[in-house]
């Protein structure tokens, strides 16, 4: 069974039980474990054997308690709005810190890719110099020029193999990044349910 | 021809194989000696240098 044959036969199957919105959640789920999956190497129809069938889902989540929305009222009343005017010194500065520290993990991240592209670049780069100029350089001495242009080879292989590496590394970085952000979201904006 | 990832690894590699292999040649026929290669090293078109 290839990803777009799972993806039908389980949201057809769920549509019987689950609200649609429900249903698009768990389909995006599955789809991004299986594309997760094929990113590391996997075959579609191995990503998509590797997970359950759609009726051992279906099985599975049968009884699972569904999440209920609570009425909560979102008035900004005087008295709570006087309350988060009074309380911002504590609140905002924590919610400052809370905000930095995330987006020092964020850059904390990002310095990998950003070291391996710089090393990369001056690879290719001074790899390319090295070798395009190694013909003056044998004007100087033949072991001068042909020495430069192997160091020029060795530079340009390296940097071409940290150009890759840094590719990877920067897929992986992009797939955290948004799991990160989606985990955020998620336990910021969608704290108003529970389950029942 | 699809240039593959698994096809720029290989490419890569035999640069950095042959680039060894030339420098080791040059060095080779400079007899092993590192001051030959300090004449006129401040020309624009060298690359390496010894300070």
């Amino acid at each position: 069974m290839n990803r777009i044959e799972f993806i039908k036969s389980l949201s057809s199957q769920l549509s019987y039980t689950m609200k649609p919105e429900e249903v698009r959640e768990l389909v995006d789920y599955y789809d991004e474990i299986i594309l997760d999956r094929m990113e590391e190497g996997l075959s579609e129809e191995e990503a998509v054997s590797k997970l359950d069938t759609p009726d051992q889902i279906i099985d599975a989540i049968k009884g699972t308690p569904l999440e209920i929305k609570l009425p909560v009222s979102k008035k900004l009343t005087p008295y709570l709005f006087l309350l988060l005017v009074l309380g911002f010194p504590l609140w905002g500065s924590l919610a400052l810190a809370a905000s930095l520290l995330v987006l020092s993990l964020y850059l904390l991240i990002w310095c990998i890719p950003l070291i391996t592209g710089a090393l990369a670049f001056a690879g290719v780069f001074g790899g390319l110099v090295s070798a395009v100029l190694s013909p003056f350089a044998l004007l100087d001495g033949f072991h001068i020029g042909i020495t430069q242009l192997g160091i020029g080879l060795v530079l340009f292989g390296a940097g071409t193999l940290i150009t890759l590496l840094t590719f990877t590394i920067s897929r992986s970085v992009i797939t955290f990044s948004k799991k990160f952000s989606n985990y955020l979201k998620q336990r910021l904006f969608n704290q108003r349910s529970v389950l029942n | 021809m699809t240039i593959g990832k698994k096809f720029m690894i290989k490419l890569s590699l035999v640069f950095i194989v042959v680039g060894l292999l030339l420098s080791f040649a040059g060095f080779a026929s400079s007899g092993f000696d590192l001051n030959s290669y300090t004449i006129d090293q401040t020309n624009w078109y060298r690359v390496i240098r010894f300070e």
